[in-house]
């Protein structure tokens, strides 16, 4: 399963899900903040590097996860690319044409897009999503039953994935042939969505009653069994990457 | 726990699952409620901690008092700390994604200490045999492994009523006697205990007292061994007995193998091993039993042979065709495959248009072939065999357990295949829905088919298959038949 966490003694597995998360934000706002294609480049190649040496992820997931991506960014820059109108015109067919500067804002965007997803899945991927949970509601004050439904988004994302997988396999099972033509394609995808959407709707009811079953949310407090380790490291990278966040913005 | 005039409706149905009830079990008692598929077993006991109508809506008559309140109303600590309920369906209740976190969730949610918290997950853990796979995630896990955690997450929990709807279905027989073993320790310790199930099985006879529902309605209530002397042709009629043994399985034709598997390795990635040289054949018309404990590799094996997962070269073959590297549809064509859970096959709104849909693989209405007449007599045939030939119109999402699953089986035998490969099938059946297996079953091989069977129920259906084999540890062994019935 791609989108989950997986346990691991990686740098970011260590960092405690607070502070990872100031950093995550700090991404998403110079994601938002930066322009142009080159700085764009440069801040994936920061989320590349965090996902590889920071938490140890193997190429071929990194790879998996910049295809699912890749899916919408690459069509989003093909078209902006072509109907954004820009003076360095390098050519042109009828309406469209292609310019350095529609280049320029569909290579950031689509870029912008990339590093967004990849480093949202290297916060799944190194967060344990009770840990995370745990965090919120002790740090922040976090009324718990607010803080399980990100945690229960967290935990959901794999299992929807594995129900999916289940679902397209007995699909197969069943006579499916795999989809031809965008006709074909499109129909296929159509049921499957409609497959996975009904069981996850019925796997959010019945987990909602197994959660009350187990007295959620019968008390205003609960208790946590894992106790989060904050390395002593923590404070100065949180501090230095909001640092850098509010430099680059001043210097964008 | 007192009921009277308890009555139940689902929402959405104006039949009544529950009719009428009246009945007063007292604390500390080992209670067994056993009924056929639809019997409204597993209403009652959703009923106990208030999941119906609370949760799961619907309309619920009468009273119903659980240690003196009533749990649709009662506030959630308390009924929380009164009555736990295992339900059927372990994946319905799991909802933290790791082994130890769905032990745990209960407990934190009741602010148990921490300290405290630990002692009760390795306890719970310890006893559900699971101490050696509380870090692994939930999906992992095979069927009987979830059942397990499931079961854990409510031992966890320590109220005093422990409800168990269908805890030994998916459990291997091991287990199915540790569990016995654990129900009798939970009276000890003046616990209540409400087990539920399809049969009149081990866990009905080590009960103090049996109550049998049919129709929604008590039929039978009182001591096991009385029921037994009094009742014995009643419970057979029920299907909660078996009956005799009918015909013996019929002699496999000689001839070549359809399937061959050899020296057939399998590792999971991350390393965890699930098979390591398994070796068999089987002949057309032939029926093979797998049994295994849970997590020994058996839904590996039949996911490997339906080509679900990749299958390494030169170990399975298909009239001396090496299947490797071929793609599911393509296997399906020969193959058919029935899963453990059979909502998970289900693309259509009613059990007819379900039934049939093997026959047109999903074209639209407009673009489908007229049924054959040969078509439609084998499509009325199936469903007269399942029982489910009054049920033409319903969903298949609102039949009972068993229906379903009958549903899930006569959908792939509606469609000619030379294996049809089952997991699990019979787990959880009373015995009238397991003859209807069996008959199914007696009828595709009669055919020429081949089968594959996983279940933990090889007493009831040794005497059919003419092969049993045995995963142990993902080694696989070829049992004689005498063995296997024994």
């Amino acid at each position: 399963m791609l989108i989950q966490y997986e346990p691991g003694t990686s740098l970011l597995h260590r960092w405690d899900p607070l502070g990872k998360l100031t950093a995550l934000m700090c991404i998403a706002v110079m994601a938002m903040l930066w322009e142009g294609t080159a700085s764009h480049a440069l801040l994936l190649l920061m989320c590349v590097l965090a996902a590889r040496w920071g938490a140890s992820m193997s190429w071929h997931r990194m790879y998996r996860g910049v295809k699912l991506i890749a899916a919408v960014a690459l069509p989003y820059f093909i078209l902006t690319a072509v109907t954004v109108p820009g003076e360095t015109v390098w050519m042109q067919w009828g309406p469209l044409q292609l310019s350095a500067e529609s280049v320029d804002q569909a290579g950031e965007m689509s870029l912008r897009m990339i590093s967004l997803f990849l480093s949202s899945l290297t916060y799944i991927f190194t967060t344990d999503p009770q840990e995370l949970v745990a965090e919120m509601v002790r740090r922040l004050r976090i009324p718990y039953r607010f803080a399980f439904g990100i945690s229960a988004a967290l935990t959901f994302l794999p299992l929807l994935e594995e129900e999916g997988a289940v679902i397209r396999s007995a699909q197969l099972v069943r006579g499916h042939l795999p989809p031809s033509g965008l006709k074909g394609r499109l129909s296929w995808w159509g049921k499957f969505i409609i497959a996975v959407l009904l069981n996850s709707l019925r796997r959010v009811q019945q987990t909602a009653g197994a959660m009350e079953s187990k007295g959620f949310g019968a008390y205003d407090h609960r208790t946590f069994r894992k106790e989060t380790i904050i390395p002593w490291w923590s404070l100065p990278l949180v501090i230095l990457m909001l640092g850098l966040t509010i430099g680059s913005n001043w210097y964008v | 726990m007192i009921c009277k005039h308890l009555s139940y409706c689902y929402e959405g149905e104006s039949r009544l699952s529950l009719t009428d009830v009246n009945l007063h079990i007292e604390s500390g008692q080992w209670t067994a409620l056993i009924g056929a598929s639809g019997s409204g077993k597993s209403t009652l006991c959703q009923l106990l901690n208030g999941y119906l109508p609370r949760s799961g809506g619907g309309v619920r008559e009468g009273s119903l008092q659980v240690f003196g309140m009533d749990p649709a109303e009662a506030p959630l600590p308390e009924i929380t700390m009164a009555a736990g309920v295992l339900f059927q369906d372990p994946d319905a209740q799991l909802v933290r994604g790791i082994v130890d976190d769905e032990v745990a969730f209960g407990p934190e949610n009741m602010c148990v200490p921490p300290a405290e918290l630990q002692r009760r997950i390795t306890w719970a853990l310890e006893v559900a045999g699971l101490a050696g796979l509380r870090s692994e995630p939930v999906r992992r896990l095979s069927g009987g492994q979830r059942q397990r955690t499931a079961m854990a997450a409510v031992l966890a929990l320590q109220p005093r009523l422990f409800v168990f709807d269908d805890a030994c279905a998916s459990l291997d027989a091991a287990a199915q006697a540790d569990f016995l073993q654990l129900c009798a320790t939970l009276q000890g310790d003046g616990r209540t205990v409400v087990t539920a199930s399809g049969r009149f099985d081990d866990a009905a006879r080590a009960a103090g007292r049996v109550i049998v529902l049919d129709g929604g309605r008590v039929l039978l209530d009182g001591p096991p061994a009385e029921l037994l002397r009094r009742c014995r042709g009643q419970l057979a009629e029920l299907g909660l007995l078996p009956r005799p043994a009918g015909e013996a399985a019929a002699a496999v034709p000689p001839g070549p193998a359809l399937v061959m598997v050899k020296s057939l390795d399998f590792t999971y990635p991350g390393g965890r091993r699930a098979l390591e040289g398994a070796a068999f054949a089987l002949r057309r018309g032939e029926w093979a039993l797998l049994t295994g404990e849970n997590g020994s590799g058996k839904t590996t094996l039949s996911r490997l042979l339906m080509g679900l997962l990749p299958a390494p070269k030169g170990a399975i073959w298909h009239q001396g065709r090496d299947i490797a590297g071929l793609p599911v549809h393509k296997i399906a064509g020969h193959f058919g495959y029935v899963f453990q859970q059979p909502e998970h096959m289900f693309t259509s709104q009613t059990v007819w248009e379900e039934l049939i849909y093997g026959l047109h693989g999903g074209l639209p209405p407009a673009r489908r072939p007229e049924l054959t007449e040969d078509q439609r007599l084998r499509a009325r045939q199936l469903l007269e065999t399942a029982g489910l030939d009054a049920r033409l119109e319903d969903s298949p999402y609102l039949l009972s357990r068993g229906e379903r699953r009958l549903l899930g089986i006569i959908s792939q035998l509606i469609v000619p295949k030379e294996l049809y490969i089952m997991d699990e099938p019979t787990a959880g059946m009373d015995y009238r829905d397991i003859d209807r297996i069996i008959s199914l079953c007696r009828d595709a091989c009669r055919r020429g088919s081949a089968l594959l069977m996983i279940t933990h129920d090889p007493g009831i259906l040794s005497p059919e298959a003419s092969l049993h084999l045995h995963l142990e540890d993902g080694r696989l062994t070829s049992l004689p038949r005498q063995h296997a019935c024994d």
